[in-house]
């Protein structure tokens, strides 16, 4: 069986994207190639989707007119010439995933579902909303939207077209053919709360890593190589100040109020540098910026002792499953996926959203008890084990793979009898 | 054997090339050498009493530094770009004929160039021809950073990377600034070359110190010139972050050389000023706890990063002392560091990247003590006089070496 996965990159999110698995997909019977707008892989699985001169800029500069109008996803029209790329007429199932970051308009999804067996997983709640790619505490999505209160968020509006996108998502899925994939039991509750995506085939798959890769071993030899100073507990945090979703600020709050502990700490960010500054001199500050290489990856991994994941929203949390392959314990907010991908709170700690306090007690429990560290560092690198593993992702996708391929062609059989 | 320097400076006591061109002119045996230094005129060089007898012969420099306006009237590129051709057809050949006539009077069989700078670049070929003599050049810095900081056009750098790559591939020999600037004009243009880098006596070296002199206090040493601004701006920022302690310890910031630096504050800065070689080596390991080493993260200055070689780091090694180098790991001096166990490798530009390397350097006493060895160890092993006696006299033609 031939499966065709359409996303924004081959390599950036390839953990998610079906990139890293495809070695395993294919053990199974299933040949996965990439069709990407940003190929940055030399794997001969992966190619250029549209891949014509001045396709590229002429994209841009449609994202910069939809901006304008308050649009997105809409203008790119070269979505509707996928079927003319060999690998899409080749494919038995074609697997959409994040195809909202402008370089396809969604409605063409109607006309490729029906031409296709199909399947889109929702990274995110995107498609549910108005136009937030989180809606945070916002509950507007649950009723179509329209009179947003915050046009800010990503992708933003200038004008409040919430509403009528909302309709037009709705109504391009219903007259989709296409089934959802989500990776989380909070993003399902979602889509069944969703006047867009309850009526769809929905399914849970949670997603998978390479278990060998992330592994507990190692973290002695990590930290000498990122240059954690001796007998330091080390905290892991993705610094994203000016992300709305991932909640750094209410970490550096929670730094601010801790205090003095009884064992030295070091702080180990990645993404955005010197955001810690206020605490050179006070803890040991590691900024590993933004990370390509593998290698420094799993060192960061590793060299922690614990993480926190500060996130209001999360659809998953991959970020979480690595640390606990490496079988370190994540402190996450109550409200998004990560209690339940963590499994608080008998693996991962979560504390109420936004609750500074709560946070700080859960850190300095985790930063004092050291035998409480290894507990739960134990029990996450076994909660990975039995639910993480891309063995087990991959065995899920292709059980659903050939799931819509039979229903597709039952429907095509149900129809010719008609 | 006489060989002519043509030089922009000449050998003297108070200036880092006048340094480390004496301690070359001390290699060569009197009455062998013969100088001609072309000289910005707003530099006061001290010369050395022992070199008294070298011939030296002085000419001004026109001015390199390529300006926007002319007594305050601006002239803008176009103007900027005429001026400075104007200085490259009719400036340079007066100094040539001058340099050929005193090479001649010296009855020279070698010429020895220091190619710091577009003057220097545009004569050497010239001269070269000018007393049918074999070239030998060295080479201080990239010339591209010198024409970017003296901000020559685009036009004018064309033709001075042009000139700089005939007289390369015509010369004998090439003195580079580091090892790998050596190895790499040895590729591009297939001169034998070698490292000829600032050395001190092997007597002033210092016994390496196990540990911190004190517990209440944390001296940063930093000798010689500010090129890496940046850098030490971050350092300063990562001090005033951690409120002037390192691991308890006050911080006092120690600076010898000409300039007294920026953004320390009074009662953490002590301000030297200019000392003797042997001064600066006895004050850094005597009153200092570690040895600090900006040097540019700039992808702009990715090249002469890669290519030069401060002069301080010999003279920080003879302290025995730990170096903290703060400059990207692809450096000339980082590699060197790292590969000799001679000094901590900031892993980035950023105020807490620094502020790790003082803190490692503060409480881990195992890596004080092994990084304090390895400095003595890599001092004693490459920046000896007698050492770059060999390679000096190599550079030059000589056969190795005839004194003691």
């Amino acid at each position: 069986m031939k499966v065709l996965q359409i996303n924004s990159s081959d390599l950036v999110g390839r953990r998610f994207n079906g990139f890293d698995v495809r070695h395993l997909l294919a053990e199974k019977g299933i040949q996965s190639h990439h069709l990407v707008w940003s190929k940055l892989s030399d794997s001969e699985s992966s190619a250029l989707f549209f891949d014509v001169p001045g396709s590229r800029t002429a994209t841009k500069i449609l994202g910069r007119i939809e901006q304008a109008f308050s649009l997105h996803s809409r203008l790119q029209l070269q979505s509707l010439a996928l079927p003319l790329h060999r690998a899409f007429r080749d494919a038995d199932v074609i697997h959409y995933h994040i195809i909202h970051d402008g370089y396809f308009g969604l409605g063409a999804l109607p006309w490729l579902s029906r031409l296709k067996p199909s399947i889109w997983t929702w990274h995110d709640p995107w498609p549910m909303t108005g136009h937030c790619i989180y809606p945070l505490d916002c509950e507007r999505w649950e009723i179509g939207c329209g009179e947003c209160p915050r046009l800010d968020l990503a992708f933003a509006m200038h004008r409040d077209r919430t509403a009528q996108d909302f309709r037009w998502k709705q109504r391009l899925i219903d007259r989709s053919d296409i089934d959802i994939v989500v990776a989380s039991a909070h993003m399902r509750r979602m889509v069944q709360s969703s006047p867009i995506g309850r009526t769809k085939r929905l399914h849970t798959i949670p997603f998978g890593i390479d278990l060998q890769k992330f592994h507990p071993r190692g973290g002695e030899a990590a930290r000498s190589r990122l240059g954690v100073l001796a007998n330091r507990v080390v905290i892991g945090v993705r610094s994203f100040p000016e992300s709305p979703f991932k909640g750094f600020e209410f970490f550096v709050e929670a730094l601010r109020r801790l205090g003095k502990t009884n064992v030295p700490i070091a702080i180990m960010t990645t993404h955005a540098k010197a955001q810690l500054n206020e605490f050179i001199g006070t803890h040991q500050i590691i900024d590993l910026g933004w990370i390509n290489d593998e290698i420094m990856i799993l060192d960061a991994f590793k060299a922690a002792d614990f993480f926190v994941m500060p996130s209001l929203s999360e659809a998953f949390g991959m970020m979480a499953i690595e640390a606990m392959a490496c079988g370190k314990p994540v402190i996450v907010f109550d409200g998004t996926s990560l209690p339940e991908v963590t499994h608080a709170p008998h693996v991962g700690i979560s504390v109420p959203m936004g609750n500074i306090d709560a946070l700080v007690v859960a850190m300095r429990r985790l930063i004092e008890d050291s035998d409480e560290r290894a507990a739960r560092g134990a029990a996450s690198r076994s909660i990975a084990e039995n639910y993480y593993g891309d063995q087990l992702f991959s065995q899920r996708l292709t059980d659903i793979y050939h799931a819509v391929a039979a229903q597709h062609s039952a429907e095509g059989v149900s129809d010719a009898a008609q | 054997m006489k060989t002519l320097l043509l030089t922009d400076i000449p050998p003297s006591s108070n200036l880092t090339a006048g340094i480390v061109t004496a301690q070359m002119c001390r290699f060569v045996p009197p009455g062998e050498l013969a100088i001609f230094c072309v000289q910005n005129r707003h530099l006061h060089p001290e010369p050395y009493p022992d070199l008294a007898d070298i011939p030296i012969r002085f000419a001004t420099k026109p001015n390199e530094l390529s300006r926007r306006s002319i007594r305050r009237v601006p002239i803008g590129k176009v103007g900027a770009m005429a001026t400075e051709t104007f200085r490259r057809w009719n400036m340079i050949s007066p100094l040539v004929r001058q340099a050929v006539a005193y090479g001649k009077e010296q009855n020279v069989t070698s010429l020895w160039v220091i190619l710091q700078g577009q003057t220097m670049v545009r004569m050497a070929n010239a001269v070269a021809d000018g007393l049918g003599v074999p070239l030998r050049a060295q080479v201080w810095d990239p010339l591209s950073w010198w024409l970017r900081a003296h901000n020559v056009d685009r036009f004018n750098r064309k033709w001075d990377f042009a000139a700089f790559d005939r007289t390369m591939r015509g010369a004998v020999a090439c003195a580079a600034a580091s090892w790998a600037m050596a190895y790499q004009y040895h590729q591009q243009y297939g001169t034998p070359g070698r490292a000829i880098i600032a050395s001190l006596d092997r007597s002033m070296a210092c016994t390496p110190q196990p540990r911190l002199r004190t517990s209440d206090e944390f001296v940063i040493g930093m000798a010689g010139q500010f090129y890496a601004s940046e850098e030490w701006l971050r350092l300063a920022w990562a001090l005033e972050h951690a409120g002037w302690q390192v691991a308890g310890r006050k911080v006092i910031v120690r600076v010898l050389g000409h300039q007294r630096p920026d953004a320390i504050r009074e009662e953490h800065l002590d301000f030297l000023g200019w000392q003797s070689q042997e001064q600066v080596v006895e004050i850094l390991s005597k009153t200092c706890d570690i040895l600090y080493c900006p040097y540019p993260f700039a992808s702009s200055m990715a090249e002469v990063a890669r290519l030069s070689f401060p002069s301080k780091i010999p003279t920080y090694l003879a302290a025995g002392r730990p170096v903290l180098f703060h400059g990207p790991c692809y450096a000339a001096p980082a590699i060197y560091l790292k590969s000799n166990g001679a000094g901590f490798i900031c892993r980035a530009m950023d105020p807490d990247a620094v502020y790790d390397g003082l803190m490692h350097l503060a409480e881990d006493t195992a890596l004080y003590q092994r990084l304090a060895e390895g400095a003595q160890a890599a001092f004693l092993a490459d920046f000896t006089l007698d050492r770059m006696e060999k390679d000096v006299r190599r550079f030059l033609g000589y056969p190795v070496p005839l004194s003691g």
